[in-house]
């Protein structure tokens, strides 16, 4: 049953799903910041409720890192802020309620796109389970930006033109076509990273059909490859602040904890 | 919005109110009933409206005289 | 639906010690069974949790999977199952390997379990 050794994936493929756990991870904590600032009650219990999903996702993408020989400890306690690569758009807490909504959808669905995509036999069943939490998330988001895209369509569009640039060097860069997306080649995923930047346009498009939301074009935004990190997922330095960094890491909860 | 949100155990089953949630639009509604009261395996789960619902009572008949 | 779809409720998915298992496993199986699913009064085993559970001489292999992926038990219930066989003549170590496949459903209770849980007041 045990995947190591003779299960090893491809070096691109581990990057891969290290970065959509911490993705993930920090969702958990964005979703969790959010748990008591939603404007009802019932957006805050969703809230909560993600935030534990995607915990529970990220210890399973944890776990098959480590089989893949990623250090246990590194993963959950001794990495400095540089070397998490969750979608950059998570690095900033939001300031008000379009733009977190805006922030997570975007960062959810991307996720959840880039898990879809994986064909490898170690997620057989898991990213089926998974998608199982995802679809109260998504629907959710997809919810909620119908009403605010009528409520407050500047701040919907706003928050989409300040944070397509960075959802979509998460996704990948332009040089991953279909016949030429590294992990498609190695039978790791079968949906090329060109695919799954389409699929992702076209459903806000769709979802902005008739609103007075326009979703940024993809031309400008998508990253050329030799800008592109490809171990973080992103284009640039920035990362997530050490204070959030102690927080995932559960330095501050230290004292509390009995052994 | 109010909406009332319904649920039963299994088919056959009477129908069960299991409470209520607010929200901005039907979408939003089916996830607030799913993310409350979903503690429970339900067979079915649905919501209504509140203005949906509509009271049988008795009325005035039309055209007569009242009394 | 994601093509990593595994067969969930698959007709035919055994749960429990299969024909061939002997008295040993047998006595692992019915160890396990005495573990509480710590959310209601059901057993890990007839929560169908545990999919399957190999001796190779003292190492036992236990396979398990979760209902719920974000269990805030998780941990302890796995230290449960350790806990519990280590109790058991004969086992010098247990290994938990996790699996989704196939992803848990309801329709794999057990009978025993579905009376319980009713008898509880519980539905699921």
């Amino acid at each position: 049953m045990s995947a190591e050794a003779e299960n090893a994936w491809p070096e691109a493929a581990v990057d891969y799903v290290k970065a959509i756990a911490d993705t993930k991870l920090l969702l958990g904590q964005r979703y969790g910041e959010w748990m008591l600032k939603g404007p009802n009650l019932e957006d805050d219990i969703s809230g909560a409720s993600n935030a534990q999903d995607e915990i529970g996702q990220v210890r399973q993408l944890f776990r098959l890192l480590t089989q893949q020989g990623v250090e246990d400890d590194w993963l959950e306690s001794s990495r400095s802020a540089e070397e998490y690569a969750n979608a950059s758009i998570l690095d900033e807490e939001a300031e008000n309620w379009p733009t977190f909504i805006v922030q997570v959808a975007l960062a959810d669905r991307a996720a959840w796109l880039l898990l879809d995509a994986i064909v490898h036999d170690d997620f057989t069943g898991m990213v089926q389970k998974m998608g199982e939490d995802e679809y109260f998330h998504l629907e959710h988001h997809d919810a909620r930006l119908e009403t605010l895209a009528e409520d407050q369509p500047e701040a919907v569009e706003a928050a989409l033109e300040r944070y397509f640039p960075g959802i979509l060097a998460f996704i990948g860069p332009s040089s991953y076509g279909s016949s030429e997306d590294p992990l498609v080649s190695a039978d790791f995923t079968d949906r090329s990273i060109a695919e799954i930047r389409g699929a992702f346009h076209e459903h806000y498009e769709e979802l902005f059909a008739g609103t007075d939301v326009s979703v940024p074009p993809l031309e400008e935004d998508v990253p050329e490859p030799e800008a592109w990190d490809e171990t973080r997922r992103r284009s640039g330095e920035g990362h997530v602040e050490p204070s959030v960094v102690e927080q995932l890491q559960g330095i501050s909860n230290q004292e509390y904890v009995i052994e | 919005m109010k909406y009332h949100v319904f649920t039963r155990h299994k088919a056959g089953d009477d129908m069960i109110h299991a409470g209520t949630v607010q929200a901005d639009s039907d979408r939003l509604a089916r996830i607030y009933a799913h993310r409350t009261y979903d503690e429970e395996d339900w067979e079915f789960m649905g919501v209504v409206r509140e203005e949906h619902l509509l009271e049988v009572d008795e009325q005035p008949i039309v055209g007569g005289r009242a009394r | 639906m994601s093509t990593n779809a595994a067969d969930a409720g698959t007709v035919g998915f055994d749960i429990g010690p299969g024909e061939d298992a002997d008295e040993f496993e047998q006595e692992l199986w019915d160890t396990l069974d005495t573990v509480p699913d710590p959310h209601i009064p059901v057993s890990l085993v007839d929560m169908a949790m545990i999919y399957d559970i190999e001796a190779d001489g003292g190492d036992v292999t236990v396979t398990m999977t979760y209902p719920c992926m974000g269990c805030p038990a998780y941990d302890m219930i796995q230290d449960d199952v350790r806990a519990a066989l280590r109790t058991v003549r004969g086992v010098s170590d247990v290994e938990i390997e996790i699996t989704w496949d196939p992803v848990w459903s309801k329709d794999m209770l057990t009978e025993k379990a579905h009376e319980e849980l009713k008898d509880a007041g519980i539905a699921i």
